[in-house]
């Protein structure tokens, strides 16, 4: 599994992508840095949950997840060398977590010190909240890499799948209404942050407890790294 | 190296093969043992897409194929047994030579890999150019190393989608005696080509593809003598039509004549080589200067077509 590890990050850190990724990640510690050279009445948890809820967990995550996550297979089905990996006697599933990893690694890792940094910063160093929010983001990292995973994988157009998902149902819609936040990953991430510091986001409107984010990350991590699964025993490899 | 014996390498029973109501593939059934098999046809006649169904890579629409008795979709564990080498020249470029071979090696859980790779490598002669990487190769170097993949796990079957596309002349008989060594030391090789002139010296047997469907099996010799048999036609522009065309109809060689509207002499024949050597000495026993001369049917679809369907084009 380690030399199909290797290989995906390989691919992905070598993609000019990364560095619009690294240009991403920048953002919420220079913000950081902005909060304290600049004038401003808003308290410091304030302005860290608003870093953490607006910029990073509803654009930077899913955004970065997105490019990494569609493209762990994504790569491979459009230059063709998925080949390479299904005609070799591995379980379908010791190919997909390993790209899963993969892109939690290249991509989620980066985002969760940015908001680990970020936080540390605004908040003066407060360890607890900086290492809530860079565990919940990884988390959350890890459930949009396996849905964008699948969705590079067994959807045609998957760009643009991940782009209404982000930007349509969890921004617009799950945002605002209660009824569908069980089915955000975004709600999951922040929920799993407050879960795992109590003074952390508590300026946000979450619906949704520790234990529901954490069993929602979960289950979207299982099911879709299960329809991963599946649809490579059934795919046509071009 | 070889299988039991009890069985064939191969069984591909009735597979068909369609996408959105395009018949790629039509009703095949064939039986490949231990040597060198070529499935050779024209392009789009459906190779590529029976070997992808051989290989598990693509479903059969309907049919089964079993290698070494086993069905090969959604069993990984016979891919230990199987090297296949896809037509798409891609590869992993960012990666050496060596490193691409190694990655295959790792992934088919090889023990010694160091060996594996060593001797791989080797086998397609490129030791030198291994720790380079391979976006700085040939396309020709590459199809090596692709090869070295390939075989690296040591499989009895190796299946070949176009192995010898985009190699120089040198690198092709190079690869030649490759695969014949390969298949001397007891493997089934299943090679794929559109040109019958590159399977002449490599396969035992072959499988023609026409139009998705098996036209015509048998060895090499057999379909050479039925392409070699086959009425021939031939443009002649010469100085005098008329008179060469009564000549020629003289030679036991030559079927029929005529003369087209634009005074061009069409000859056909059933015997390509002897109205070669007939028809400079008919046109110098007659004083008449040959123009050009031209075959109107040998375009690789109608070798293909004549051999399918058993009428010239």
């Amino acid at each position: 599994m380690t030399a199909i590890l290797t290989l995906t990050a390989r691919q992905l850190a070598g993609s000019r992508r990364v560095w619009l990724v690294l240009a991403l990640v920048a953002l919420p510690v220079l913000a950081g840095v902005l909060f304290h050279v600049a004038d401003s009445t808003t308290s410091s948890a304030e302005f860290a949950d608003g870093i953490t809820g607006t910029l990073i967990a509803s654009g930077i995550l899913p955004l970065v997840m997105l490019l990494f996550g569609t493209s762990a297979f994504g790569n491979e089905l459009s230059d063709r060398t998925l080949g390479y990996l299904t005609l070799k006697p591995l379980s379908r599933w010791r190919i997909a977590a390993p790209k899963l990893v993969a892109s939690v690694l290249v991509g989620g890792v980066p985002v969760a010190v940015s908001g680990l940094l970020a936080v540390a910063v605004i908040e003066n160093g407060r360890v607890g909240g900086a290492a809530a929010t860079g565990a919940g983001l990884l988390i959350g990292a890890a459930a949009y890499a396996a849905i964008f995973t699948w969705a590079g994988l067994a959807l045609r157009h998957a760009l643009i799948f991940g782009l209404v998902y982000v930007f349509i149902w969890e921004a617009a819609l799950a945002a605002y209404l209660d009824g569908i936040r069980f089915l955000s990953i975004r709600q999951f991430t922040l929920a799993l942050i407050r879960g795992l510091d109590g003074e952390r986001l508590d300026t946000l409107d979450l619906s949704l407890g520790a234990g529901a984010g954490a069993i929602g990350a979960a289950i979207v991590i299982v099911v879709f790294t299960a329809l991963t699964v599946r649809k490579l025993v059934r795919v046509d490899v071009p | 190296m070889s299988n039991d014996g009890a069985q064939p390498t191969i069984v591909v029973d009735s597979v068909s093969r369609w996408f959105a109501g395009v018949v790629a593939v039509s009703d095949v059934s064939l039986v490949v043992e231990p040597g060198v098999t070529a499935l050779l046809g024209p392009n789009g006649a459906g190779k590529t897409t029976l070997l992808r169904a051989i290989a598990g890579l693509t479903a059969t629409s309907q049919g089964t194929v079993r290698i070494f008795g086993e069905p090969v979709r959604g069993n990984p564990g016979l891919y230990r047994r199987i090297g296949y080498m896809t037509e798409h020249e891609s590869v992993y470029d960012f990666l050496t030579g060596r490193q691409f071979v190694e990655l295959n090696a790792r992934l088919q859980g090889i023990g010694d890999l160091d060996a594996a790779v060593a001797r791989a490598v080797e086998t397609v002669e490129l030791v030198d150019a291994q720790d380079r990487k391979l976006r700085t190769y040939s396309r020709g170097m590459r199809q090596r190393m692709r090869l070295a993949a390939t075989l690296v796990h040591d499989p009895p079957l190796l299946l070949l989608d176009e192995p010898l596309s985009g190699t120089d002349p040198v690198q092709r008989l190079h690869l030649q005696q490759v695969i014949r060594r390969l298949a001397a030391e007891g493997r089934t090789i299943v090679v794929s080509s559109h040109i019958l002139e590159e399977v002449d010296q490599l396969a035992d047997r072959i499988h023609l593809m026409v139009s998705g469907k098996l036209a015509a099996s048998g060895d090499y010799r057999a379909i050479r003598q039925q392409l070699n048999d086959r009425p021939f036609l031939v443009r002649i522009d010469s100085s005098n039509a008329r008179e060469l065309a009564a000549g020629l109809l003289l030679e036991k060689t030559v079927e029929s004549v005529e003369i087209d509207r634009e005074g061009h002499l069409r000859v056909r024949s059933g015997d390509v080589a002897a109205l070669q050597r007939s028809l400079p000495a008919v046109a110098a026993r007659l004083g008449i200067r040959l123009l050009r001369v031209e075959p109107l049917d040998d375009s690789l679809e109608s070798v293909f077509e004549y051999l399918a369907t058993g009428s010239a084009a």
